[in-house]
């Protein structure tokens, strides 16, 4: 019986060992995580919600494409209370999340047409691009908000993507790993052990021993 | 018979292991992420970033040469607003009557910034510069009337030679906003420019005289209008009325719990001639330009000017109110 329970245990250690490999390798977290929204063509702008610039790392890509290459394309990161000050009730669609399939999710809100952000001055950076613009964003302490819009009104690109970066993962590999390979020697020196001691001329040795009184 | 009893719970607990992992591998990833509703924070910060204002700044600049060029008030957009506009505007009106080529804007460097703190509009800030070949500096404050509107530029104050500004908050921290109606001070913003209109109309006869320091602006200003009423003494009479304009005051506190304010007056100088009195000569070629060629008048002369004044105000009982720089413009004139 004891032999079957050291078996066991490392058996299980190898499988340990297996989950660990596949956490570090196949299941690995993603260094950067990358989502998009396409065919925009007649939606309001687009916006971020408080929080999505930061959701999937400290460092954030945001670009945006025009289906015309001569229309002036505009992403504003702005404080989330002066961006909704320009938004006001205006319409626009609002960037909640990502998918793991890499799609952004999205909220349609507010009624009536925005103005063209160009013509304000709520952001804190600000970039404009003929045909598409791109802009990178740091962590930073408070609440933030993005507008992307092409042409002349608060009308929305064609197409936003939105890349996440340098996110620090916490693994459990290294704990499925190390707790394996206890489990693998711990099992192995177990069956090595009761395989030694079943071995007939160790159960001679100890006849002896227990024939001649000494000790067991 | 033991050996195959043996692999049963080996091969058993291999593969509930394995599944159990798998399972909890799988359970990791959820589908989607979504951020959680948040109330946004409306506490009051710096109403601009340093980047943000060298942004707007260049985009002011642009709309100066662009203005200057193009010579209309459209050429000027949205970024060149209230007393600055006015004065611009009367200026290409001058230069157009006189056939003079319009000066071009001079490029103004930009030593610091004076960023209020607010959550609300109206919002304005201050760049303090000196402009290209010019020893004086200047304070360029500029406003952004709504969330939907871009900061223009309204007033350009010059300062003079000797003036130095208070202490204020670096421009990442920003400075408290100071109302208009204000107490703590030596007066409120809104008495501080109604004082010194009282001031600048009644000269040392104003009940306000003694709560101002004297200064190069005021000198001018009364002295100009003493010198005007020499010249024309016994054939015109000539009034001249200071009163406080309808925007601002703007005001922020100092390191020493004072304030910098920035307030705007509106002066009419009436030239009247006397019943019987000979014609006047509009000495000033670019007044009678104004007026419209009218280099002559028999009745009256009338001329409205702005004039935007930066004080700085200190505590209560802690000295007199200093005028630390002034733009002033004729903004209409009319001959008859």
């Amino acid at each position: 019986m004891p032999r079957f329970a050291a078996a066991g245990f490392a058996a299980l250690g190898l499988a340990l060992v297996g989950v660990g490999a596949l956490q570090a390798t196949v299941f690995a977290p993603q260094e950067t995580v990358r989502s998009s929204l396409r065919d925009l063509s007649r939606q309001p702008a687009v916006t971020t919600a408080i929080g999505v610039l930061e959701m999937g790392g400290p460092r954030v890509k945001v670009t945006a494409e025009s289906a015309d290459p001569a229309a002036t394309v505009f992403l504003g990161i702005g404080r989330a209370a002066d961006v909704e000050a320009y938004l006001g009730q205006s319409e626009r669609l609002d960037v909640v999340g990502y998918t793991d399939e890499g799609e952004l999710l999205t909220q349609s809100r507010g009624a009536g047409a925005l103005p063209a952000p160009s013509t304000a001055d709520v952001w804190t950076v600000s970039v404009r691009g003929r045909g598409s613009a791109s802009l990178v964003w740091p962590r930073t302490a408070g609440q933030w908000r993005l507008v992307a819009s092409a042409g002349t009104t608060g009308q929305a690109p064609s197409a936003v993507t939105v890349t996440w970066s340098g996110r620090e993962h916490t693994s459990s590999a290294p704990t499925f790993i190390a707790l394996g390979v206890l489990l693998i020697v711990g099992g192995g020196v177990t069956l090595a052990m009761l395989w030694s001691r079943g071995r007939p001329g160790a159960h001679v040795y100890v006849e002896e021993y227990e024939d001649e009184g000494v000790r067991v | 018979m033991r050996r195959r009893m043996a692999r049963v719970p080996v091969a058993a607990a291999l593969t509930l292991s394995l599944a159990a992992s798998l399972a909890g591998l799988a359970a990791c990833g959820t589908g989607e992420q979504r951020v959680a509703a948040t109330t946004t924070d409306a506490t009051a910060h710096p109403v601009v970033a340093l980047g943000q204002a060298r942004t707007i700044l260049d985009s002011v600049d642009a709309s100066l040469v662009q203005g200057a060029q193009v010579g209309t008030a459209a050429g000027f957009g949205a970024r060149v607003i209230g007393p600055f506009r006015e004065i611009t505007l009367a200026r290409q009106k001058e230069d157009a009557a006189r056939k003079v080529r319009p000066v071009a804007p001079s490029a103004v460097d930009r030593v610091r910034l004076l960023v209020p703190i607010s959550s609300s509009w109206p919002r304005f800030f201050v760049a303090v510069g000196s402009p290209s070949g010019q020893a004086t500096y200047v304070l360029r404050l500029l406003q952004s009337p709504s969330p939907r509107s871009p900061y223009g530029l309204w007033a350009e104050l010059t300062m003079p030679p000797a003036a130095t500004l208070p202490e204020i908050a670096a421009a990442t921290q920003g400075a408290a906003l100071v109302a208009p109606d204000a107490t703590g001070l030596m007066a409120s913003p809104r008495e501080v420019v109604a004082h010194y209109a009282d001031l600048l109309t009644r000269g040392d006869a104003s009940t306000w005289a003694k709560q101002f320091g004297r200064n190069t602006y005021t000198d001018q200003v009364l002295s100009t209008v003493a010198t005007d009423r020499k010249h024309v003494a016994g054939v015109a009479e000539i009034t001249s009325q200071h009163k406080p304009g309808t925007e601002g005051p703007f005001a922020i506190r100092t390191a020493d719990g004072g304030a910098l304010v920035i307030g705007e007056l509106r002066q009419e100088y009436m030239v009247k001639v006397k019943k019987g009195g000979r014609s006047v000569n509009v000495g000033d070629a670019k007044l009678a330009a104004l007026a419209g060629g009218k280099a002559r008048f028999s009745s009256y002369f009338r001329r409205n000017a702005v004039e935007v004044i930066a004080f700085y105000v200190p505590p209560a009982g802690q000295g007199t109110i200093t005028v630390v720089a002034a733009e002033k413009g004729d903004v209409s004139a009319v001959a008859k």
